[in-house]
């Protein structure tokens, strides 16, 4: 009982120290440099630290050194988003095929992790996507992996300010381009789950016994249509926008105030990163089991096809366990 | 449980034997209900951002409009009210369709829970006879 | 100008950020008291929160349009 306290001043006198060198620290280089860069100081000073929306291209593979880059860009370049993303790749990549090479009946160190963390989000996944998700639970991992790891990635210090490196998913054209890759990817199980005339059919639906059914039903679909649409948009500009938004409320954050204070920040971003990689990957694996249910008229049946073969699947599971 | 063990059926079935876990499909079903509620929050995001997007984009389009035909912000108001009420009711529809996922998945993990249970009794009961 | 009156139309957003906190708080305590009916209070407290943010959405999209336009 008498340690603790005396551990905890100490430690609290430690921290108060750190606050205290970091202060003079920056009143020496203040005093050292004559404030060479502190000229109007926050207005000035955060906008000249802020990161840029559009990224800066480190390989120009166009050969035309007078292009202006934009955001929306199909010149030939290197960014400095790509270059991070490859990092992310490597990251990602060697270590899970190391371990998958080297794989042991009873698992230690690194392989126990791994095993225990990929467990774990295949029955996050399965609770979402019930005993059919199965099959999609790579992709899922997939997804998580690489934007977890992108957000992450921008914490680290010097990421985002030099300009060879910048987090990928900070980047809107990392994020459009993820959010198409997983529109493919639902939209082409789902044309596998109902066959390619089943599939159009939840768009362009003929059926009516008279006129106006009719024009409802072609509402109906239009209405489906719209929703296809706004879904790669929604998935796109919501992982761009947390993920830049928290690194400029960063960057302004470590500008005006004093080392330490952003940390708490620092730490709410690592929860949005998770966060956002969690969103993401969940979304998709919905918007997978929404694609691949049949269409159906609203009200008129209770349970979706999809969802009464699950329950099926398992009954018949647990039944045929039962003997 | 022993004449019949199911993992050998779900391995034809999914392909990868790796991504098979050793435990009983029961076990992994009664596992699902208690974390599986994750998809709740991602809607929650969902519906706010479709609305935004779709109210946003509608409104943008009419001004578009404005701009080629000279009008008055006619377009303009027709498009936030426009994308305003088709954001809303695709919002209602994904929330729907969502929901109505969940809910089978839970009445059929609540079955197997309760079949799970009454399997035991049964066993139990059996047991009790035999000894 | 504009960028005051974005922010204005901006704070438009309490509004919606205090109807979806009651609304979490109520959920919370129904499920505290009723964990059976978890699923259906989940259900009704979605398109309760979705109705409040849709609100809050209209303030975000008047600041966006009165920077853009």
């Amino acid at each position: 009982m008498s340690v603790a306290p005396a551990k905890k001043s100490s430690t609290k006198r430690t921290l108060l120290l750190a606050a205290l060198g970091v202060i003079l620290l920056d009143a020496f280089a203040i005093f050292m440099f004559g404030g060479v860069g502190l000229n109007n100081f926050p207005g000035d000073v955060i906008k000249r630290s802020l990161e840029p929306i559009v990224p800066h291209v480190v390989f120009d593979l166009g050969g035309d050194p007078t292009h202006a880059a934009s955001l929306f860009d199909f010149y030939p370049s290197i960014t400095g988003s790509i270059i991070m993303s490859w990092v992310v790749m490597a990251v990602v990549i060697i270590p899970l095929t190391i371990v998958a090479r080297r794989l042991k009946e009873t698992p230690s160190g690194v392989q126990n992790f791994l095993e225990f963390a990929i467990e774990s989000l295949s029955s996050f996944a399965m609770g979402i996507g019930g005993p059919g998700a199965k099959r999609f639970i790579t992709f899922f991992l997939a997804c998580f992996l690489f934007i977890v790891v992108s957000n992450w990635s921008g914490l680290i210090p010097g990421v985002g300010r030099v300009h060879e490196f910048r987090a990928p998913t900070s980047d809107v054209n990392v994020t459009v381009g993820l959010a198409l890759v997983a529109f493919a990817y639902f939209h082409y199980q789902g044309v596998r789950a109902l066959g390619f005339g089943g599939y159009l059919g939840k768009f362009f639906a003929t059926k009516g016994a008279n006129p106006i059914e009719k024009a409802i039903n072609h509402f109906v679909g239009a209405l489906e249509f719209l929703l296809e649409i706004v879904k790669p948009v929604t998935l796109a500009m919501r992982l761009f926008g947390n993920i830049y938004g928290g690194e400029l409320a960063l960057t302004v954050m470590t500008t005006i105030t004093l080392a330490f204070i952003p940390l708490a920040l620092y730490g709410l971003e690592l929860f949005v990163g998770l966060m956002q990689g969690i969103i993401f990957s969940v979304l998709v694996l919905v918007f997978t089991m929404l694609a691949m249910e049949g269409h159906h008229e609203e009200g008129h049946d209770e349970h979706s096809p999809a969802a009464a073969g699950d329950g099926a699947t398992a009954g018949a599971e647990s039944r045929v366990a039962a003997h | 449980m022993s004449t019949l063990d199911p993992a050998p059926k779900s391995e034809r079935e999914f392909g990868d034997p790796r991504l098979e876990s050793p435990q009983n499909p029961d076990e992994v079903v009664g596992l699902m209900s208690d974390i599986g509620k994750g998809a709740y929050l991602a809607l929650f995001s969902q519906i706010g951002i479709s609305l935004l997007i779709a109210n946003l984009g509608g409104a943008l389009l009419g001004h578009w409009i404005d701009g080629q035909l000279n009008s008055g912000p006619i377009f303009l108001i027709l498009g936030f009210v426009g994308g305003f009420t088709a954001g809303a009711v695709a919002a209602a529809r994904l929330v729907q369709r969502t929901l109505r996922h969940l809910d089978a998945l839970d009445a059929a993990t609540k079955t197997a829970k309760r079949e799970r249970e009454a399997r035991e009794r049964d066993a139990a009961r059996l047991k009790g006879r035999v000894e | 100008m504009d960028q005051l009156q974005a922010g204005i139309a901006a704070l438009g957003v309490i509004g919606p950020a205090l109807g979806v906190g009651i609304a979490t708080a109520a959920a919370a305590s129904a499920i505290g008291r009723n964990p059976e009916a978890a699923g259906a209070i989940r259900g009704v407290f979605i398109i309760g929160a979705a109705f409040a943010e849709g609100l809050g959405v209209l303030a975000i999209v008047l600041g966006i349009l009165s920077l853009v336009l």
